[in-house]
């Protein structure tokens, strides 16, 4: 009797616990669909037509066509592989500066001691406090002025020095978690300051590193208000610059609008699948997670 | 594996659009003539006026100037596809590119949204283009920082001149100077669009003429389930210029805006503005004519529930009006027959100019006023100015799309264009009446109070004189 009674309290248990991971399960997979809904829907919606897709905007296209890429790729006012190349250009650059500079700062803040270094510290700090919108015309007038608007290299400026604040923020708190023990053994080992720092630092912050560097390719790759205020000429156009032209002053076409940014998305996922297993590790050990 | 397979993929479709995009030469982009799939049918035979046929300003031998013109406007490719103001727009400016070889026209296009943030910019740091395309409602501002060239002089001595309708330099004229040759098209922003047929079941042989007459009939449409007339304001903009901006000239009439907008002592406050705003609560909050979600859904949504019979009329600009009757004209040529198109209905209250809608021109082709120091490549700027608003782009949208410009076109030979299109451009330049477009004047910061608090007037949740007393403050803060 008690066997049977404990039998069915396994049973009990296991039914329960069955329940439990289907439920969980449900959620993450109801979460999961909410994630990747709108890449799903951005896909089937590019293959419609505009009319199609005004008349039901979630539903299936019955008549599938890829009318829009054919569009989008033969008509060269559209210049989207221009801009893409601008972009991949700009975004490279700027996201090499800001890891490099960024790290070789963020470390000299981290641990070398001189005077005004927490006054640095927090300046660089503050540029993460300053909205950039309330800046755009100040450095709009600035970069005029100095002739430097208007030209490939424009957007690095900025986005460098809006970039370089988190990166310095985050290498700092990554710095002052390694022991000095490290760096006083390699001195003693005869390693000058700046072999230390490229040969024994550096890989020890490469999560760190390709953290930042994560979170600078996406936000220069997305940047808009610089590239609107500040570059004139189509030819030098970026990508979300470039992907503005499917929008009317009336009417959008959003099939074409989205059929455009899964091509303009190309080099950002070839990106994330090369380095997919650095990314992953980068946000699992780096100070922003997930 | 897979990841090696899709990265590939990945990375042929990266080349092939970037192949796609390298034979661009952006900086003088091609005119697109062709019939863009959303406009209203033109005749087969129909094709672009000659540069020719207009006043020989555009001839390159006229000007000394030689060296580089900025242009920066908002016809871009995209749209141009169903916008015929666009598309004349491009292909005005590629003719005159065309005929001055020694001229470097340098375009800097961009949307509509973006071309504002970008002028607003160039405006802030007093570094606007050679030639830009002025809204209305900056002419003001603009003109008093001396940013905009005075054009009275040359606009009244244009050989053009007796042709321009007059009543479009309006919004771009303070203190007796015209600051701007008004461009594109001028097409209706207030036109109901309604199914002859189902409002004829409904016992009506044509569109209401007034709202308690569209209210009794709402009681029919709503039995058969279907709205009686569909409206979209998601956008927040399209019940000031494709409602209010008519439905308050009922009440006030034109003088009330004129003295808006000279600062003459009209006010938001004024008791006929306010009843206007009641009235727009009462249809939208007391009445079942419009469709429940018309706060949610924009323009675009709500002609489709036209489109697809759910609704027995539409209420939108000349742009719906051209995308209505191409998609009915393809997938329902019956229903696209039956297209009637009227003005709003008056309310019983209202007791100015019942048969009047919006209409007007947005923008105008203007001159910063630094070209002016180098007197030849002034002239080059003017004449590209005049070209591009003259009779060559008139004779061209009237001829193509059975709209108007600037440029009065005379005979303008409607025969070859379907019915429907006639009896629109019928509608919009000789049977009603016309009245301004708000937010063509005064400026962005009071009209984006109003439109928000529009909204929630629309929803119910403010009182009219709460929204007129908002409006006025944001006018006296901003104006």
């Amino acid at each position: 009797m008690a066997v049977t009674n404990k039998n069915s309290e396994i049973k009990t248990h296991k039914v329960k616990d069955v329940i439990l991971g289907v439920l969980l399960n449900l959620v993450l997979v109801i979460f999961s669909i909410t994630c990747i809904f709108p890449l799903v829907w951005m896909i089937y919606s590019s293959v419609k037509e505009k009319r199609a897709f005004n008349a039901d905007i979630i539903g299936f296209p019955k008549q599938p066509t890829l009318e829009n890429y054919i569009r989008i790729l033969t008509n060269s006012d559209y210049h989207l592989g221009e801009s893409m190349m601008n972009s991949v250009r700009t975004t490279a650059l700027s996201v090499l500066f800001i890891v490099l500079f960024g790290f070789i700062v963020g470390y000299i803040l981290a641990r070398v001691r001189f005077k005004g270094n927490r006054i640095l510290y927090g300046m660089f700090l503050m540029g993460m406090l300053i909205p950039i919108h309330s800046l755009l015309v100040p450095i709009y007038v600035v970069f005029n002025r100095v002739g430097i608007s208007n030209k490939w290299f424009t957007l690095l400026l900025p986005y460098i020095s809006f970039g370089l604040p988190l990166a310095i923020f985050l290498v700092e708190g990554f710095v002052k978690g390694i022991p000095v023990a490290l760096e006083e053994a390699a001195a003693i080992d005869g390693s000058s300051f700046s072999r230390t720092l490229w040969s024994i630092i550096l890989p020890i912050c490469k999560p760190i590193l390709v953290t930042i560097g994560i979170i600078s390719t996406f936000g220069n790759w997305n940047e808009f208000s610089f590239a609107l205020v500040l570059i004139k000429n189509q030819a030098l156009q970026t990508v979300p610059l470039a992907l503005t032209q499917f929008k009317g002053q009336f009417a959008s076409d959003y099939p074409k609008q989205m059929a455009a940014m899964l091509i303009t998305m190309s080099p950002i996922v070839i990106l994330y699948f090369a380095f997919s297993k650095e990314i992953i590790k980068g946000m699992v050990a780096g100070a922003v997670k997930g | 594996m897979k990841k090696k397979v899709i990265s590939i993929l990945l990375s042929t479709a990266m080349i092939a659009s970037a192949l796609g995009g390298c034979g661009s030469s952006p900086e003088t982009p091609a005119a697109d003539t062709a019939v863009p799939a959303e406009t209203p049918a033109a005749p087969a035979e129909t094709t672009a006026a000659p540069a020719d046929d207009t006043a020989s300003s555009s001839d390159s031998s006229s000007l000394a100037y030689t060296g580089e013109l900025e242009i920066m406007h908002y016809s871009t490719s995209e749209e141009s596809q169903g916008n015929g103001g666009s598309d004349g727009f491009r292909t005005v400016l590629a003719d005159w590119d065309a005929a001055h070889p020694d001229i470097t026209l340098t375009q800097n296009i961009l949307a509509n949204a973006e071309y504002k943030t970008q002028i607003a910019t160039l405006a802030a740091a007093d570094d606007l283009p050679d030639v830009f395309l002025l809204q209305g409602m900056n002419t003001i501002e603009w003109a008093k920082q001396g940013l905009v060239y005075d054009l009275t002089d040359t606009i009244k001595a244009s050989p053009y001149y007796s042709d321009y309708n007059t009543a479009y330099f309006t919004p771009f004229t303070t203190e007796d100077k015209i600051y701007g040759f008004p461009c594109l098209t001028g097409g209706t922003c207030t036109v109901v669009l309604y199914d002859k047929q189902m409002w004829k079941d409904a016992g009506y042989d044509a569109f209401p003429t007034t709202w308690a007459d569209v209210e009794a009939a709402s009681e029919y449409f709503n039995g058969q389930g279907i709205t009686t007339v569909a409206f979209g304001n998601g956008g927040k903009w399209q019940a000031n210029s494709c409602f209010m901006s008519t439905l308050g000239n009922r009440y006030t009439g034109p003088e009330w805006f004129s003295g808006l907008i000279a600062k003459s002592g009209a006010s938001f406050e004024d008791a006929e503005f306010v009843a206007s705003l009641a009235e727009t609560q009462r249809l939208f909050t007391e009445t079942k004519i419009f469709n429940p979600d018309y706060n949610a859904v924009t323009n675009e949504d709500a002609r489709e529930y036209y489109i697809a019979g759910t609704a027995a009329a539409f209420i939108g600009g000349n742009w719906d009006e051209s995308y209505i009757a191409a998609t009915l004209q393809e997938s329902d040529p019956d229903k696209w027959a039956n297209i009637g198109f009227a003005v709003l209905p008056q309310p019983a209250d209202a007791t100015k100019a019942p048969n009047s809608q919006n209409i007007g021109l947005g923008y105008a082709v203007a001159i910063n006023s630094k070209v002016a120091d180098d007197p030849d490549k002034l002239a080059a700027a003017i004449d590209l100015a005049e070209y591009i608003t003259g009779p060559a782009f008139s004779s061209f949208v009237a001829e193509k799309y059975a709209l108007g410009g600037l440029t009065k076109v005379s005979d303008v030979d409607l025969s070859g264009f379907d019915q429907i299109t006639q009896d629109f451009y019928n509608w919009s330049y000789i049977d009603t009446e016309t009245c301004e477009i708000y937010d063509s004047y005064i400026n962005s910061a009071v009209w984006d109070v109003f439109n928000t608090d529009l909204q929630d007037l629309m929803n119910g949740d403010k009182t009219p004189e709460e929204v007129a007393a908002n409006a006025q403050a944001a006018y006296e803060a901003n104006y």
